[in-house]
């Protein structure tokens, strides 16, 4: 009898064990180890925050709130650069986030802004002007509700195309699921809702149809012209850029980089489009492409692909999830920011608030 | 690995070897109507937990043939799991698993039974807030030794069964890659989720299962049941799955002897 209430108890204890067990979470954020930027040989020039004027210890608190998985679970890694110099960095989830791709999604649009200004120094594009005709004949040929869009038109997302981004539901959805067979035609084929410059429509249909333009026009893939004339130029090296299953470069997003090469356009922009004292995109192009064109909201602007934030007088490069780069030239400070790419709605990292966050290290600078 | 792959198919054809050869003095269909609730936690997920509940309902065909013991069993659940507000809809199939026992020991209270088991497991997840357009899955097929105990206390009638996989196959999403250029369409879902099978023991898989069914011998139609279930799968991208359920178990029809 003895024996068989031992036996009972040990099972019992044993089903009470089992019945109570759980997994537990991992932490999604790892301690913040240090700020101090990591010399890798990628061409980034690096310094310190006191060096630069920043408030280091307060720094230090930025950063230790970002790594506070309470306060924010979704960030990967911020990077703060003044004067042209990194002055800290840390990553989130894994120091491997350092060198590895990611998604930058939508800061796609703005590196194609950029390329819109080359294509136009370089001759490609004659004007900006110009109706989309000029430079894609055969495919307005059979539309021809679209061929008084002009480039122009596409640069500020008011070519007045009906076109939705929503991942269900929307034209982006079915683009990423690669089921048109191509994508140039695809976007052609909606329908206007707008007359063009009339309406803004944030949209991944404008850049895709520049993207057509540059590639139509370069003889090559818009990525492998942008390696030639910008990447190479710049010491971006460390990317991939995806291609349509049309062979057609994407241009709404589809670039996959790290911060600290991400860092690299936001860099040349500030600094007027010199990169390691060369002269490499055309400034006057930067100016208007950063200029309050279109108002989005009562926050954001909106030059060409590129975001401004008319009260901090802040330019943004902003990608879905939560990827930023913040030019403020106020204080010649930039600053990056990364995410988990694919959240939705609330769960994702809005532009204001990576705003808040860099308000905060303007604050701290001297 | 090719010497997992020829267990796994021994195995196998044990089993259906088993069931051919058996001959049928005692059937019995039971269908099982169960609420259970999940964790999951899947490093492609970053290494959140979600927890959550599913509905599920299984059919189990058992056979008492001869002393040897034989079941198939088919399951159907659907639910969802949050994690930091966030909803992730969990579905899973399983559309057979294979057992067939040996009486090992008998005393007159208690029948101890061994033999193999193979199961078939489907399950298939979307996180619209976290994964966007994302589908994420495990399949897996395994095998390994199943104990069963039958006995009585009184009037009470017991089952208690554990298992737990030796070998196994395992379909993940291959990469860490945060694209999603594949389509929703039934038949592209299904290449997916047999697509890049891995064979292994427990360096990729484990698998432990353990139920206790209770049921009142006189009032042998209605039974009720706790499950215990466990998935870890130890490649990367690493995923653990926790399942406790209680089910209410109906026999259909009458018992065939």
């Amino acid at each position: 009898m003895k024996t068989w209430n031992l036996q009972f108890k040990i099972l019992l204890l044993s089903l009470l064990t089992i019945t109570i067990s759980c997994l537990q979470p991992d932490p999604l954020n790892q301690e913040l180890k240090s700020i101090q930027p990591v010399h890798i040989e990628d061409g980034l020039s690096i310094s310190s925050p006191n060096a630069e004027k920043i408030d280091s210890a307060a720094l230090v608190d930025i950063y230790r709130d970002l790594h506070d998985e309470n306060l924010y679970w979704q960030f990967r890694s911020m990077l703060v650069f003044r004067n042209g110099k990194l002055v800290a960095e840390s990553y989130m989830k894994d120091d491997a986030d350092r060198t590895a791709r990611h998604l930058i999604w939508s800061c796609t649009k703005q590196v194609l802004g950029v390329l819109a200004g080359m294509a136009l120094e370089e001759g490609l594009i004659e004007s900006i002007d110009d109706p989309i005709a000029n430079y894609l004949p055969e495919e307005t040929g059979r539309h021809p509700d679209k061929q008084n869009i002009t480039l122009r038109n596409l640069l500020t997302m008011q070519s007045g195309i009906d076109y939705s981004n929503d991942g269900a539901t929307g034209q982006t959805d079915k683009v990423l699921r690669q089921i048109p067979d191509d994508i140039t035609y695809f976007i052609l084929s909606r329908p206007m809702y707008a007359e063009p410059g009339t309406d803004f429509l944030y949209k991944d249909g404008d850049p895709q149809l520049v993207s057509a333009i540059i590639q139509s026009r370069a003889g090559k893939p818009t990525d492998a012209w942008a390696d030639e004339v910008l990447f190479s130029q710049i010491g971006f090296r460390n990317y991939s850029w995806t291609r349509y299953r049309d062979g057609t470069t994407l241009g709404g997003f589809g670039l996959e980089t790290t911060p600290r090469e991400l860092a690299k356009f936001a860099l040349c922009v500030a600094d007027s489009g010199r990169y390691n004292g060369k002269q490499v995109i055309d400034p006057d192009w930067l100016k208007l492409m950063t200029s309050e064109i279109v108002v989005s909201d009562e926050d954001f602007s909106f030059g060409f692909y590129w975001w401004i934030n008319p009260a901090r007088n802040t330019q943004l490069m902003w990608g879905h999830g939560g990827q930023f780069a913040f030019i403020v030239p106020s204080k010649n400070l930039v600053v990056i920011m990364t995410s988990i790419p694919n959240t939705q709605g609330d769960h994702q990292i809005h532009g204001l608030d990576g705003l808040e966050i860099v308000d905060r290290i303007i604050n701290i600078c001297l | 690995m090719r010497s997992h792959l020829g267990l796994f198919l021994i195995v196998s054809l044990l089993l259906i070897s088993g069931m051919g050869f058996a001959q049928e003095l005692q059937t019995r269909s039971v269908i099982s109507i169960g609420t259970q609730f999940f964790q999951l936690k899947d490093q492609k997920n970053y290494g959140l937990v979600f927890n959550g509940g599913n509905i599920s309902v299984e059919y189990t065909l058992q056979k008492l043939t001869g002393q040897n013991f034989f079941r198939y069993d088919a399951a159907f659940g659907l639910g969802a799991g949050f994690s930091k507000g966030i909803a992730g809809i969990n579905l899973h199939l399983k559309p057979a698993g294979f057992s067939y026992l040996f009486p090992l020991v008998s005393n007159g209270k208690a029948v101890l039974y061994i033999g193999p088991y193979l199961t078939m497991n489907y399950f298939f997840q979307m996180y619209p807030e976290l994964q966007s357009g994302h589908a994420l899955w495990f399949t897996f097929y395994d095998a390994g030794p199943r104990f069963m105990v039958d006995t009585r206390l009184k009037d009470q009638a017991f089952r208690v069964q554990f298992a737990n996989s030796l070998i196994g196959m395992v379909s993940r999403p291959t990469e860490m890659n945060e694209t999603y250029f594949y389509t929703l369409i039934f038949f592209n879902q299904v290449e997916k989720v047999h697509s890049n099978f891995k064979v292994g023991s427990f360096g990729l898989l484990n698998h432990p299962d353990f139920e206790l069914e209770w049921r009142q011998i006189g009032n042998s139609n209605k039974s009720l049941a706790y499950q215990l279930e466990y998935f870890c799968f130890n490649t990367e991208p690493r995923l653990q799955y926790l399942v406790h359920a209680i089910s209410f178990c109906i026999m259909l029809g009458k018992e065939n002897k």
